[in-house]
Formats: C-alpha cells, structure tokens, sequence
C-alpha cells in the first residue's frame, strides 16, 4: 500500500483502548493546544508516546488564514511543544479564528480573495520562522458562504497550498459537507483541489440538520462514523495520487465500542487499497 | 476598507446577536453602518442570512462547549 498509513485521532476518553489496540494503529495525532499548557512531565508523556507510535501534532486556534498576523505568543507555545515532543510533523487550519480582538471560538472560513492569500502566506512564513517547519494545512467544514470572496474553495486553496510550499492535509468529510451544503459534486470538489500537495487525510462523520429557517444541512460534527461516500472519495484519491497518505479517523464523542472504531481504521485501508490497486491498472 | 475590517465583520456576525439581528434586517445598512464600503457591504449584503444565522448558532455551541470542557 505504498506506505499508506492509518491513525486514529488521540482523545482522553478512548486512551486506554487506543494503548490496547496499538496493533491496529499507524500514527496518532494529537490536538496540540490539549498539550501546550501540560506540566514538562506530561508533555515528556506523549514524547514517550511518539517513540511507541508516529505523533502528528494538530493545532486548532492558531488562526493563520488571516491578514491579521498569527498571534506569536501561541506560535512560541506550539514551537516550545514541537521540540518536547518531537512529533512527525504538525498541521493547522486554513481558518480564521479571531479579528479585531474578537474570538469566534472556532473555526472560520474568511473572505477568500487575493488579500486573504497574501495574510495567509505571511502568516505561514512566521509559522516556518517561529515554529521551525511549516504545519500541513487543511480545509475546514463552513456552514457560510464567507462574504467578499472572490475565488471558490478549491482556487483559493491551491493559491495557498501551492506558493507555500506546504503539505496538505485533506479532510475528505470537511470536503464532502461543503460539496453537498453549497450544492456541488463531492468528487468534482475532490478533482479541484491540490491533490499532488495531499499528504494526510482526515476522516470523520456527520449528521443532517433541520433549521427552521432554510434548507437541510449537513452539519460536521464529528460524533458519527464516517459515511460510505467519504471512503468513496478515499478511494478516489488513492486512485489519483502516486505518494503515501496518512489518514487520521477523527471522533470527538458518541464514541461506539472501540472495534468500531478499529472496524472504521479497516475500512479506511480497504478503501485506499482498491484505490490503489485502480492508480496501477491505470 | 482593509481585509481586516472584512474579517473583523465577519467575526461580529458570527459572535454578537445584536449585529447578527442588524445584519439580517438590513443586509447592505449594517454593512455600511458597520464602516465597510459600498462595494464591501454589497459583496457582505449577498451572503445568505440563513446560513449566517446557523453558523453563528454552531460556533456559540463550541464556545459553549468549550467554556463547559474547562
């Protein structure tokens, strides 16, 4: 499987069976604001942990799709995290997270346009300089249209990917809700982005919502499992691309048995192993 | 107007129920009113008021969730 590998998201809640099913598990990754503020014991902790298993730190607040500049004192604190724990690599969002001394409290799609890029590439630049590599970037789930965008998705991330010179790290179910809320084809989407930039995959699932005002959408929220049309566009892009990817399964509650779990892990490889086995015949 | 008052915008929609209100009422007046230029309150007046209220509704369960998971 060209290296492929398969991991799981660590969560407090699934620690134990994550530690008993290590077999099962490629790589790990770990929210790295869950860990900036630890004792140096316990950030010394997942440093033993990434000598059991690659560790893939993900951070979640830096905000860095923003023409305001990245906050330096939580790039100091993913720096100082990096070189406790030494992970394989470390990834964020193309979010907004704050402007103007307001915190949104999550992730954020902002005006894509050409004034975004330019903060978004300098933002990475201080990310390179202050954290000493640059983060795998990854495309978030939005339930709006951000206002004063002139470029769609899949250009506007290609702007970034591509000049940075960053790895992608491709969330397939943030693809998916997006495809199906803003009325596009899922595996349209998927052909638009910067697929020779992929090196991680996240998984996740999601669930449909009913507001009273407007039309069903589908929310990302990841406390389902993984819908079979996410591991068809997995499939698709193993099918596409000739490097190795790490695909990380993301739950953040309603957890199911642990060999659910697991069961998903499976799932995941089956579905680039047929991709795969498509890129040969082609 | 900058970016960052785009941004910054964008991040009282999403944050203050009031401004949301506002917006939702008069889409192009708010904007303006908030200080963005024509053809910015225009590019913001086109965004689809639901969909505005329902992300506004999704990031203050998060920071709820968060404030609780503390």
């Amino acid at each position: 499987m060209k290296n492929d590998r398969v991991g799981l998201g660590w969560r407090g809640e699934l620690c134990a069976s994550i530690l008993d099913r290590l077999d099962s598990i490629d790589v790990l990754e770990v929210i790295a604001e869950d860990w900036t503020h630890a004792s140096r014991p316990e950030q010394r902790a997942l440093r033993s942990l990434a000598n059991e298993r690659p560790v893939i730190l993900h951070g979640v607040s830096l905000g860095l799709a923003s023409s305001f500049a990245a906050d330096a004192r939580r790039l100091d604190r993913m720096a100082k995290l990096v070189e406790t724990v030494r992970p394989e690599s470390w990834s964020e969002h193309l979010a907004f997270v704050r402007a103007g001394g307001i915190e949104i409290g999550h992730l954020a799609a902002p005006p894509r346009n050409a004034a975004c890029i330019e903060g978004t590439l300098a933002n990475l630049d201080r990310a390179l300089s202050i954290v000493g590599s640059l983060p795998a970037l990854e495309n978030i789930a939005t339930l709006v249209e951000p206002g004063a965008s002139d470029l769609d998705e899949a250009a506007w991330t290609r702007a970034i990917v591509g000049p940075s010179g960053a790895p992608m790290l491709l969330d397939l179910h943030n693809l998916y809700a997006n495809a199906i809320n803003f009325g596009r084809d899922p595996h349209a989407l998927l052909m638009s982005m910067p697929l020779a930039n992929v090196q991680m995959v996240h998984l996740s699932g999601g669930r449909w919502i009913h507001p009273q005002r407007g039309r069903a959408r589908w929310l990302d929220d990841h406390l389902h499992d993984v819908p079979d049309p996410v591991f068809d566009l997995l499939e698709s892009l193993a099918s596409r691309v000739a490097q190795p990817l790490t695909v990380i399964l993301e739950r953040d509650g309603n957890y199911p048995a642990f060999g659910e779990i697991v069961a998903q892990l499976e799932r995941a490889r089956l579905a680039m192993a047929r991709g795969r086995r498509m890129e040969e015949a082609a | 107007m900058s970016q960052q008052a785009l941004e910054t915008f964008l991040a009282r929609l999403y944050t203050e129920e009031a401004f949301r209100r506002a917006f939702i009422a008069d889409p192009h007046g708010a904007a303006r009113r908030a200080g963005l230029d024509d053809a910015q309150a225009l590019q913001m007046a086109s965004m689809d008021p639901d969909s505005v209220e329902l992300a506004a509704q999704s990031y203050a369960r998060k920071r709820e969730s968060r404030q609780r998971n503390r």
